[in-house]
Order: C-alpha cells, then structure tokens, then sequence
C-alpha cells in the first residue's frame, strides 16, 4: 500500500515536472498554436524511460511443434515464458505453410489451458448409462485406472474372445499405428475403427480411380490460370488453409476463380464467378463443362491425344467411333463421352443445377481456355453424399481433360518423404491373437452393402459410422471392451443417437480424451490426454505449395495436470501393465523401438514415446540414411527446426506412369471396373446388383466411367421444403474449440453467421414468407432428428436450402461448449438432423445434400 | 523520428479475422473488446451476392479527436505518430470513446477476463476451475499471459479506463511488428515509416489510390487501404435501357 | 409546529435513506466497475450523465438568475439573491455528484490539475465547474457576512456570472465539437444548452420558492413572483423557438446520420413528429403560461415549473441518447443497430443520491443559513 502511494506521488510529479516542460516547449513555440490545438504532442516521459528498460527481442523462446487444430498439419512455432504457452505463429521453416499462420491457430491456447480438461483418470460410479444418466465420474489414480484395463484386456484373452476388443480412433498423429494397429493386433482384435471415413474419404475416391491417387491433392495455385472449386473452402477450412491464405492476393490477380457451392463461402467471396448450386447436383456442372470441352476442342491434346485426323467428332448427341481418336496418357476419353457426356448440354445442365445456362457456357469455356494450368478442386461438398463416389470421379475427371493432372499449374499428388514404419507386430501375435484377427470387422465393411473400395481393394475402407449399428446389433458379434481417443462420434457422426445407444451397451468403455465429451458421457474410465501441439510427442505429413512437410510435435510445455500422451505413453503403460498379468507380447514389441542415436530401448513411458519418434524419422534427420529433402546434422537439429520438406514437386513424373490399372488417366476406369467385379465375385452377384443395392443409379458400362447421378436425399420436399447445408468454420478445430472463449467472440468472421450465437442462414425470401426474422429462435428438423439455433436472413444462400455451420451444440465438453454441462446443449449439432447414410463406395459418412429440413419458430 | 502508419491490402485480406485473434493474445485483450476489428457487409441480392470485409483497428489519426478531448491527455501523441494511452492518467470519462469517429476504443466496464475468476469445476477433483488453470500455470488472469506488454501499459488494463491498439508499440520499439501485421497469414498488412520515401508504406501508397475510412472528416488516418476484397472479373458490357 | 417537526424528521429520514443507499451504490462501483449501468460501448453515457447535465446547467441558469440583482443591481430582487446563490451551489454539488459517480476513474481526477489539455472541452467544464463552485461558495459567504456592496463581493458575483455563461457553451461544446457525430448540432448546441440552462434553472428556482413559500410561509410580495413567471414564460419561448428550429432542421436535412436519427424509436416516445417530452414538458407547459389565469394560480406557477424542470430532464436525456444509440464503425458487427435503454437500478440510485445531496442542502440551508436575508 505504502509502496504504491509513493509511486502515485512519484508519478504526478514526474507529470508535475513534464507539463511545466511542456508548457514552456508550447511557449517557445508559439507559432505552432494550431498543432497544440490539434493535440498534445508530447510524448510521455514515463513512456520514454521505460523505453530503455526494455531491451533484447523478448522473455521467452519459440519452440517449434504441429497444429492439427484442421488437417492442413502445419508446422508451429509456440512462444513459450517460464515454461507458459504464451503465443502460435507459422513455423517459417515449412516450405508448405511457408510460416503463414490461420486464425484457428490462436485458439490452441485456450485448448491447452482449458479449464475443463480432465485432471486426472476418472472412473464412472453411477453404473446407469445413456444420455441422461450423470456418469458421476469420480477421480481415480493411473494406477487404478491402467490395472482396470489390463484386468479387461486379459479377461477377453483368457476366454478367447479378443475380437471383442475395439479401439476408436479420432485425431492422430503418424505415431497412431502404435496404439491403433501394433496394440490391437497384438491382442487379437480385427476392430481399429478410424475416424477417416466421417471426414473425406469420397474426396479420395475420385483421384484414385482416375489416376491412382487415394489422398488429398494439392493445387499449384500460383501457377493455374483458372481454379474450379467444387464445395471446398481452402481460406477457411481444410487444407492448407495458412498456404492458400498467404497466396490468395496473387492467385486472384492471375486466375479465375469458380466456386461451386449453394452458400457464399469465404473462397466464394473472393472468387470471380459463384455457382450458388441446388445442392448435390455437382455432376450435372461438371458433365456440362467436360461436355462443352470437348465439344468446342479445348481438352489438353499433348495429355488426353485427338482424333487422329484433327478433326472433332464431339457434336453434342452424336457417338463417337473410338478408333477415331488417338489417346496419349488417359484411357477411355471417348468412352466416356459415349457413355456418359454426349447428350450433357449446357442446357441441360441447367434445368438441374438451378444456374443459368450463360453462366455454365462461361465457365466451362474460360476453364478450358485455361488449360493446362486449369484447376478442378474436388471438396467434401459434393461428394460426402450417397452417390458422391461418381460426383468426386467427374469432378476431378476435369483435371484429366485439361491436362491439369500432375501439371505446372494444375492437380498435384504427394511428394515423396522417407519416414518409417514401425516394427512389424507379426511374431508378436500368439495363436490367440491370430484367431481373433480374423473376425470379421465390427463396422460391417467388404459386406454386399458395403463395397468401401479403398484402393482397389473391397472391404479395406473403413465405414465408421456404420460400426454403432454393427455393436448395437451385435452383428457380427458384441463388443465387450473399447478404448477410443480423441474422437467423439456421439457428436461427429450422423445421427448420434445410434452412437448413445451402441455406447451404452458396451460393458466396458475407456475414452483417452482431452475434455469429458459427449463419448466420455457413455465411458467407464476417462483417461486425460495431452493436447498434440503443446504437449506431444509425434509427427504428421502434409503436402501443399508443391512441397511435402514432416512436421514434429514436442512438448514445448509440461503436460497439464495428470495428462499422458495417447499413442506412445498410454499404450505402453497398459502394455507394462498385461506383462505384470503375464502376458508381456505387447512390451516385448514395443522394446523394439530402439534409440537410434543410442542404441538403447525403452525403459519407461517417457523414452518410448521419444524413442519411438526418432525411430520413425530417423531416415530425416540421420545424415548417414539421408534420402532426399531438407537435409540435418542429427535428431536435435530437426528437433530446433521443427520441420522437414521434401525436394520439389516433379511435374508430369507421373504421366503414363499412374497406379491405374492402365496406368494413365483414367476416364474408362478399369481399376474400378476390377474392384467392384472383384466384390460382386466375392458376394457370387453382378455389379448392377451390388449398385442397385448400395442406392447408385449407374447400370451396365456407365458404372466404370465418371458419370452424374441425381442426388438421394432424405425427407419429403411437402413436409420438409429445405435443403439442409452444412459448412465449416475457420474456427473450428474439428469440432474442439466450442469451448474456447475466443471462438465465440469472434464467430463472425464465417461468412454470415454472429458472434456468440449459432445461426441457421436462410435467403430472406423464404424467411418472409414464414414470418422469421433475424434473432429468431428456431427449429429444424429432419426426418431423423431436430435441434434448436437461432434465424440468421442471409442473402449469401440459395433460397430452398438453409445453412448453418458445424460445430456448437455440445451437451458436455466445458462451461462454455454446452449451455449446462452434462444436460442443456449450446446452438444445434448438425449431426442431430443428417441421417446415417453412406457413399458405400468409398464408405463415406453423408453429409451433404443428405436431408431435408423444416423450419419452425419456437 | 519515424511516422508509422500501416497499409492494408483488402485484395490480399482474407477475412480469416487471425488478426483481431492474435491482436488479442498478444495484447492481453479481455472478451468482447476488439482493439482490433472489421466492417463487414453482405451487398446484392441472391444469387449477385458480395460479402465484404475490412479489417479496422485505431487509425492513428495525424489529428486525432481522441487525444484533442481527453481533459488529461491520458489519451496523446507519441513523436512516432502512435496514438497512445496512460491509463494511470485515465478518469474513465470515455470522452474519447465518444469522440472517436471509427468506434476502436472500448472502455472496461467491469473486471477484465472474468472468465478466468470461476472457482467452480465441472466434474468435482476431476476437471479445473478456471482460477485454478491460472494459479497452476502462472501468467496472470488469463494463463496464456503476454509479459511484454508491460513494457508500455498496464499488461491487464484495470476496470474504469478505456484501452485500444498501440500499434503494439512494445514491440515496435524492440524493432518487432506489430503482431496484427506479423500473425496476418495472408501478408495483407503492411507497417512501417511513411515520413521515409524508400519504405515499403510510401512505395505502395503511391502504386495505388489509397482510401482511408472517413476521410472528410478531417483526422488523417493513418491506416491506408489499397485496392479491393473481391476484385471478380465480368464480361464486360454498356449495359442497356 | 410539532406536526411540522415530525414532517421534518420524516424528511430528514427520507434524505438519510437516499443517501446511504448512494454511498452503497459508490461502495458497490468501485468495486465492480461501471457494468452496473446499462451502458455499454455504444451506449456511453446513460442517466447519470444526463442528471449531470441536468444539474449542472439549473445551477448555472441559478446563477445567471441570481446576475439580475447581484450584476445588473436590479433591486428589487436582491431579496432572491442569497437564496439563488445558495440553491446554485447545492445544485452544483449535486452535479458533482452525479458526474463522479459516473467517472470510471474519479480518483485519477487529480490529473486534471497535473495533465491538464487546453484543447478538450472536457477539461474546461470541470476547470470552470470547479471554479464556479468556488466562486459561489466565497460569494455566499460574503453575503452570508453581510457584504453585498463591497468590490470584491460585486467581483464575486460578476465571476460568477460571466462562469455560469461560459460553462453551459462547454457543456454543450463536448458534444458540438465531435464532428464525427452530428446529430448533436455541433456549435448550436451550446446556445442550446445556454438557453436550457436559463429555462431550467428559472424553473427550479420557482418550483422551490413557491412549495418553500407554502411550507415556510414566509411573505415576499407577490407581484415578485408574477414578474418571475413572465421571465419564466420569455426563457421557455425561447426554448420553444430553438426546438422548432431543430425540428425543422432535422425534418430537412438528408446528412446520412440525421436519416438513421429520424427513424430510431425516440426513448420517451413520439406524438407525431414531435417527442413526447417536448410536448409535455415544455409546450404544454409554455401554452399554460400564456394564459394568464394560469400563469397568475400557485398551482398553475408550480405546474408549469415542474413540468418544464422535469420536461428539460427528459429532453437532456433524449439529446443524449439519441445521439449514441447507434453503433460507430466496427462496433455495428459486435451490437445492434439500435440499442435501447432502460435506466438500471444502480443508474436509478446515483439520479437518488444525487438529488438526495441537493435537497439536503436546500433543507439545511433553508433551516439555518436564512436565505431569505437581504441587504438592509
């Protein structure tokens, strides 16, 4: 008290003596009076003195680590005073984010710092489970909780029944196969359940059976003289958002952007020409623009050939004699056009996708005029539906026609990178373990109804959503126990009801999880997780800017509170804890992951998660194994810079030489053509029967080649008139942020939506016509659910549809995230009103153009 | 003495909002103040449709109505051209608050980050309350806490006085940008001296015609923006009667 | 008598009460800041700176009242002097009140002698206030002392004078000098808030003579008061003339902020294009005052000043709010283009304690500072 009157004293005679200063500089400068009116002009004395106090570049030090807040994985740097995470910023080492940074970026911080992170491990004491039954978690030790679970594990090994072992996957780094592959085939269990179909995975399916590719693409943007974007929103969500944002200026001065989606989205502000399209009608568009191509000669004749006498016998209508023409590196052009393409008029068009004609013809021809350096962006939007598989092979069929595939300017895959697999678990797996992992899969996949077609291979893509009906039916089997981490599919997933009721029936449930979440609700033991950029051990890979990054996690902190990281640490701990139980297999394989700059192996949790990382990445920073890119003089060298790139990206290295079966472009897709005679072989059917019986149109030939479909959406249009749409935020970090403060205060930079409230955007035409107005309180519903929100008129969506962004209406997961903890939800969760239906092609999770909805004010 | 003043390049702007996120982290800045902000409108009608977007933050002004009516000169004029304010001499007249023609300076209506003052846990010994994240991690009020900004203003501004952008003038003094401009991932802002004719400032401004938010007004802004945020291309027309 | 001097104490109690429950609401905002007052960063300056307003302008119009006698020697009304110089000073404090309350940082207050800016409106209101106060205070004394003639007494009172001319021009120059916000009629408001200050303080002082006549029942000759009332009667013509001027201006012009004003629901309400508390407040009562079996009644005198002391409340208020109910710039993205008020609770209390301080003055100066003296 004392101290600080005497500075208040000091300071008003420090300002004592600057205004007597001050008042005599004004003197001598009489003739400057009008400055003085203007303003003071002095500056602060105390402003100054202080001045020289403060020296050197700051208190604390960046530590370079990983954001997976969204799936672009760009590499961090983490401003770190006294062992505090004070601030993020890019990582201007990465050749991919090329130090950008992204607004979600920032809200990390309050993820770590979460208040409502569990402390500790906790166990359930109210044995009841379902939605409305208190869990009354109660806080055990480590201890306690690992020997619960080891005791589970042992009791399913001892009655021969590891199938029933399940692991959940969520959010991962590449360290997964850990915990998610070695742990579960060790113990005996086919079920590693992923998270990957609920996310993109028809995104995938396109590239792959076009020109081999399953992954996401990355676009040389600042080379592309157009860029057509179907459903994708690269400044605000998914992928390389930093990259696309440090870019964007130049990338709008030299081409033209289409974006094709039925609301205004922060790319679409941006771009040149909007395709507001009724919702799921992406096939007819880009049917149309590949018809008009051909049509008026603009396809890239060094990649796709021509007729070999020069002249084009693409007349609208007509067929096309294949002899004809003479391809170069693709296969079936004129196939394609026969089967799927001739009659495709931009009127035709059209009448279907509810956009004028003239604007179809001007895209269609710029985008060919374009080419090579003609971009087709593929997007979750039109191709997260049930017939999406077809959406995503004709929409990325354009990069083929361009010659944009593989091309300056155009399409691009991965680059290469050399990190390395784990040890092989096989001699680790007894007779138990082999028996129990040939179990069918608890998510139903490879089924006639379920092709899931990952790669060519039926039945290899995981259909997540699917596995709450196979436990709920216990078909093929029941589930007894289950460890899952960072997912939370009671939430994420359509219709999550099913997930409520197929956790419920779990006997015995463990969710490795940062906050108490809607899947915690149904667990019996809460494990805390590390939060992977503060406090992780791990890697991921992403690609972007014609670069591949291998970008590291470290913890830049001390883990909060109890918390252990869920790939490495966890697993080991439960694998020390099975050796104690007499069954070692699982620590006698992670013992393997040796040091390699040592030599040592494991001893503790702590090394195997470092040592497991060096193993994997030895190949990066060993200079003795160096095999291309960034090159480092040892571990603590890539550790400081926290990143690796790859070399360059080798345009048209891949030209006639694609994983296809042909091995070119293809729009006869033979690979597709083999992998669903493949699955219609194993189920002793056709393929018109296995399409019939997975909800698509194509029949006969029209199967094989990227062809539109009309869009299976559920719900009567009398009884419920609009197309539900839903959308990301820039600030969502995968439906994790909705209880950081900053995400609320400052929701509205997303196109249309408010500040702390969750608004369902509708044209303000069908909004007067049912008397709604903005602020409004809501209802939708849909055929399979209904959630409350708030009325936002927006003219930024298509009259017909309402849109509303994903990621409120949390019923648990903090203060913040839920308007009660544990009872009242905060806005809506989208996943209440989408239906649980798939692209079984791929085994994708719909989300799109998948319901309709009616609203009413409430 | 340098002038500093910043251009803003709404082509390059995405609208990502990083900066008022950042601009907050690094500022200390309490919930539902925006030191740093946008103005941003939906024109046309379905399906010709724009979304604009601009980013604002304190103009700076040259003649700045703020520091002219504060009685105290808490709010003044730093040689270098920033808009600055003592708090310690601040009676929470908010005189300047009303003054300011561009609605940046927010007054502090109540204790700041009161989010972080919860005592209460969601799940009993299970989870934290908020205060209990800041006693275990350190900072002060908030656990991810900028020291630095201490070095010119209170680091947590006390309730009864307005605050606002600095320019982050801690951090141009250590020769650093301001972190609005360093956190922008799309490169859209850009700071420096416009009283020196070789800087970055001085080049673009005279590239492009510059515009500045209320210009009649008299107060020389010295936030300048450049070109557009959606420059869209159309087939070109006379239009017709 | 005894009847009386019960009445007194329940006043006293009433005052005391008021009081206290403005000291809790002093003790209750520094301790949690000013988010007490349905204010916010649109909406800045809510009732207690209109009580401020208020206030301070009836004291000054007290002031340039008490300028007949003690500046232009019109006699006849020194017996009215002492009183009004009392009555602007416990006015004045009250202001005081209401204006400190509503500061978010009183005790940095020191920084206006230490700090002080010579361009800011601001500063030269509460300089002047502040001297005016003063002013007053030696003045009372002097004439509490019994000198009314002597040069620095009639020094006094010229100051005074001249200080209550000069401060309702600063008022108003805080809010005429924002050029961001015109609405607020830039220099016009000054003389407006000039002639308010005349209009407010002639109401105040009748209202108060006329109930302390009836309560004291002490005899000033009544044809004072009639003169008064005609006085009364010019300031609210004046008024009247300024209001329809803005009226007409405001109905004419299309300066963008003048249309948003227009259309924005007006806090009191509208009969037609005029605001209900100018027509209640001040046309009503000015019509009244025309008719001279009104004007002439106790009852017509005490109704009309109280309409018009409680119409000029109003019409602050709304000037006041009017002018800020709209967002500025970016701060449209965070609030709603029209931001309503309603006064809370706490806002109410700091209007309660400030009166409460006035009237106490007035109770005590009336009981023992024989305001009715005049020189011999």
């Amino acid at each position: 008290m004392k101290a600080e009157k005497r500075t208040f004293w000091k300071d008003v005679l420090d300002d004592l003596k600057m205004s007597r200063r001050s008042f005599m500089k004004r003197a001598s400068a009489a003739t400057g009076g009008a400055i003085a009116l203007g303003g003071a002009f002095t500056p602060s004395f105390r402003t100054l003195a202080e001045a020289s106090e403060v020296s050197g570049k700051g208190v604390g030090s960046w530590i370079a680590s990983t954001c997976q807040g969204c799936t672009s994985w760009c590499s961090k740097q983490i401003y770190v005073v006294n062992g505090r995470a004070v601030k993020v910023r890019g990582n201007p080492s990465s050749k991919v984010n090329v130090g950008a940074g992204c607004p979600r970026s920032h809200l990390a911080l309050q993820q770590v710092y979460d208040p409502d992170r569990i402390k500790t491990p906790m166990k359930r004491t109210n044995p009841g489970k379902g939605r409305n039954e208190d869990p009354k978690f109660v806080p055990i030790s480590w201890d306690e909780a690992l020997d619960t679970i080891a005791d589970k594990i042992m009791e399913l090994r001892n009655n021969n029944e590891t199938h029933k072992y399940m692991l959940m996957r969520g959010r991962y780094s590449y360290m997964r196969d850990i915990l998610y592959d070695r742990m579960t085939k060790i113990i005996g269990s086919p079920n590693n359940i992923s998270h990957s179909s609920i996310c993109a995975e028809a995104e995938k399916f396109g590239p792959y059976y076009t020109e081999g590719y399953w992954n996401y693409r990355q676009y040389d943007v600042m080379n592309a003289r157009y860029v057509l974007i179907w459903g994708a929103d690269p400044l605000a969500a998914n992928r390389q958002v930093s990259y696309y944002s440090a870019v964007w200026g130049d990338v709008i001065g030299r081409a033209k952007i289409a974006v094709v989606e039925p609301r205004l989205s922060a790319t679409a502000a941006k771009a040149d020409e909007w395709l507001p399209i009724e919702p799921g009608h992406d096939g007819a568009l880009a049917a149309a623009v590949a018809h008009t191509i051909l049509v008026e000669g603009l396809w890239y004749k060094e990649f796709v050939g021509d007729f070999s006498d020069g002249q084009n016998r693409f007349v609208p209508g007509a067929e096309v004699d294949p002899e004809t023409f003479e391809e170069k590196h693709t296969n079936g052009v004129v196939r394609w056009w026969n089967l799927a393409l001739r009659d495709k008029t931009v009127e035709w068009a059209a009448e279907r996708t509810g956009l004028p004609a003239e604007q179809i013809r001007r895209v269609a021809l710029e985008y060919g005029n374009a080419a090579p350096h003609a971009i087709s962006w593929v997007g979750g939007g039109p191709v997260m539906q049930v017939r999406g598989g077809y959406t995503s092979m004709i929409c990325h069929a354009l990069n083929g026609l361009v010659g944009a595939c593989d091309n300056v300017g155009g399409s691009l895959v991965s680059n290469k990178e050399y990190t390395t697999e784990f040890p092989e678990p096989d001699e680790f797996m007894d007779e138990i373990a082999k028996v129990g992992k040939k179990h069918e899969k608890i998510d139903q996949r490879g089924r006639k109804e379920f092709p899931c077609i990952n790669e060519g291979k039926p039945g290899s893509a995981v259909i997540t959503n699917n596995a709450a009906d196979g436990i709920l039916n216990d078909d093929p089997y029941d589930i007894k126990v289950a460890i899952a981490y960072m997912n939370n599919f009671t939430f994420s997933c359509g219709q999550p009801e099913r997930w409520e009721r197929a956790l419920s029936k779990i006997p015995f449930l463990v969710h490795i999880t940062t906050n108490a979440s809607e899947f915690s609700w149904f667990s019996d033991i809460l494990l805390p997780d590390v939060h992977h950029m503060f406090e992780k051990w791990g890697y991921v890979k992403s690609i972007g800017n014609g670069y591949r990054h291998v970008t590291l996690m470290q913890p830049a902190i001390k883990p909060m509170w109890e918390s252990k990281i869920d790939e490495t640490e966890i697993p080991w701990l439960i694998a020390e804890k099975l050796k104690e139980r007499g069954f070692d297999n699982l620590l006698r394989h992670y013992k393997i992951y040796i040091d390699p700059e040592t030599g040592k192996e494991p001893n503790n949790a702590q090394e195997f998660a470092l040592y497991s990382l060096k193993y994997a990445t030895q190949n990066l920073w060993d200079p003795a194994k160096y095999k291309g890119g960034d090159k480092f003089n040892g571990w603590e060298d890539l550790l400081k810079a926290g990143v690796w790139n790859s070399d360059p990206y080798p345009f048209r290295k891949r030209w006639s030489n694609m994983k296809t079966k042909t091995k070119k472009f293809e729009f006869y897709s033979e690979t597709l053509k083999e992998a669903l005679e493949k699955h219609a072989e194993k189920h002793n059917t056709t393929v018109d029967d296995i399409l019939e019986t997975c909800f698509y149109q194509a029949r006969g030939e029209l199967a094989f080649v990227p062809h539109y479909e009309e869009p299976f959406t559920n719900g009567d249009q009398s009884e419920y008139p609009f197309l539900f749409v839903d959308h990301k935020s820039r600030l969502n970090r995968e439906g994790r942020s909705a209880n950081c403060p900053w995400y609320y205060d400052f929701k509205d930079v997303d196109p249309g939506d408010a500040a702390w409230d969750d608004v369902a955007k509708i044209n303000p035409v069908d909004a007067e016509s049912m008397g709604i107005r903005t602020g409004d309180p809501i209802r939708l519903t849909s055929p399979t659910g209904s959630i409350t929100c708030t009325a936002k008129l927006w003219e930024g969506v298509r009259p017909g549809t309402v849109a509303k962004c994903y990621g409120q209406g949390h019923w648990v997961y903090g203060r913040l995230a839920s308007k009660d903890f544990g009872k009242v939800p905060r806005g809506g969760n989208n996943n209440d009103l989408i239906p649980a239906v798939y692209d079984r092609l791929s085994g994708s999770t719909v989300r799109h153009a998948a319901t309709r909805v009616k609203i009413e004010r409430v | 003495m340098p002038r500093y003043a910043m251009i803003i390049d709404l082509q390059r702007c995405v609208g990502c909002g990083a900066c008022s996120i950042a601009c907050r982290n690094e500022n200390n800045v309490p919930e539902g103040i925006y030191w740093s902000n946008k103005i941003t409108e939906t024109s046309g009608t379905f399906p010709n449709v724009r979304y604009h977007y601009i980013p604002t933050l304190c103009n700076h002004c040259e003649y700045a109505p703020c520091v002219r009516g504060c009685p105290t000169r808490a709010m003044h004029k730093l040689d270098n051209g920033i808009t600055m304010h003592d708090p310690k001499k601040c009676i929470g007249c908010k005189y300047c608050e009303f003054n300011c023609p561009y609605g940046v300076i927010y007054f502090n209506w109540g204790k700041p980050h009161k989010f972080w003052q919860d005592t209460r846990a969601a799940i009993r010994g299970g989870t934290a309350s908020p205060e209990e994240v800041v006693r275990e991690v350190g900072g002060k009020a908030v656990p991810y806490y900028n020291p630095e900004r201490e070095a010119t203003l209170p680091g947590i501004r006390p309730t009864g006085v307005v605050e606002k952008c600095t320019f982050c003038d801690h951090r141009v003094k250590k020769g650093e940008l301001p972190y609005c401009v360093e956190a922008c991932p799309a490169d859209a802002r850009i700071f420096g001296d416009i009283s020196d004719p070789n800087s970055d400032v001085r080049r673009l401004l005279g590239k492009f015609r510059p515009f500045r938010l209320r210009e009649q007004l008299g107060t020389g802004p010295h936030i300048f923006y450049i070109r557009g945020y959606n420059p869209a291309a159309y087939q070109p027309t006379k239009g017709g009667v | 008598m005894n009847g009386n001097k019960g009445l007194f104490s329940i006043w006293l109690a009433v005052l005391g009460v008021a009081i206290v429950a403005g000291l809790f609401t002093t003790v209750k905002l520094f301790a949690q800041g000013h988010g007490l007052f349905n204010a916010n960063d649109v909406l800045l300056w809510t009732l207690p700176l209109g009580v401020y307003i208020f206030l301070a302008l009836s004291s000054s119009g007290l002031t340039l009242l008490s300028g007949l006698p003690l500046v232009f020697g019109v006699q006849k009304y020194e017996v009215f002097a002492k009183r009004l110089v009392f009555l602007a000073i416990a006015t004045l404090c009250g202001a005081f009140v209401a204006i400190g309350l509503e500061l978010g940082s009183v005790f940095h207050m020191i920084y206006i002698v230490f700090s002080p800016n010579l361009s800011s409106p601001i500063w030269w209101m509460g300089a002047i206030y502040s001297l005016e106060l003063v002013v007053l205070i030696v003045k009372f004394w002097r004439m509490h002392r019994g000198d009314w003639h002597s040069g620095f007494s009639k020094n006094l009172g010229t100051a005074s004078f001249i200080l209550a001319l000069v401060a309702p021009l600063m008022i108003g120059s805080v809010f005429g000098i924002t050029e961001s916000r015109v609405t607020y009629f830039g220099p016009v408001m000054s003389i407006y808030c000039l002639v308010m200050a005349f209009l407010s303080g002639t109401a105040l002082f009748n209202l108060y003579s006329l109930v302390v006549n009836r309560v004291m029942g002490n005899g000033v000759a009544a044809e004072l008061y009639e003169e008064f009332a005609v006085i009364f009667a010019y300031a609210a013509g004046v008024v009247v003339v300024f209001t329809l001027l803005k009226y007409a201006i405001e109905s004419a012009t299309v300066v963008p902020e003048f249309l948003v004003y227009r259309e924005f629901e007006h806090a009191f309400g509208t009969v037609g294009v005029f605001h209900s508390e100018v027509l209640l407040g001040l046309f009503l009562p000015f019509v009244l005052l025309l008719i001279p079996s009104v004007r002439k009644t106790a009852f017509g005198k005490i109704l009309t000043s109280a309409l018009i002391l409680l119409g000029t409340l109003f019409m602050h208020m709304e000037i006041l709010l009017a002018g800020q109910s709209h967002p500025v710039g970016p701060k449209a993205e965070q609030y709603p283009g029209f931001i309503s008020y309603f006064p809370s609770i706490w806002e109410i209390l700091v209007f309660v304690f400030a009166l409460a301080i006035v009237l106490l003055l007035y109770t005590l100066g009336e009981r023992y500072l024989k305001l009715a003296e005049a020189p011999e």
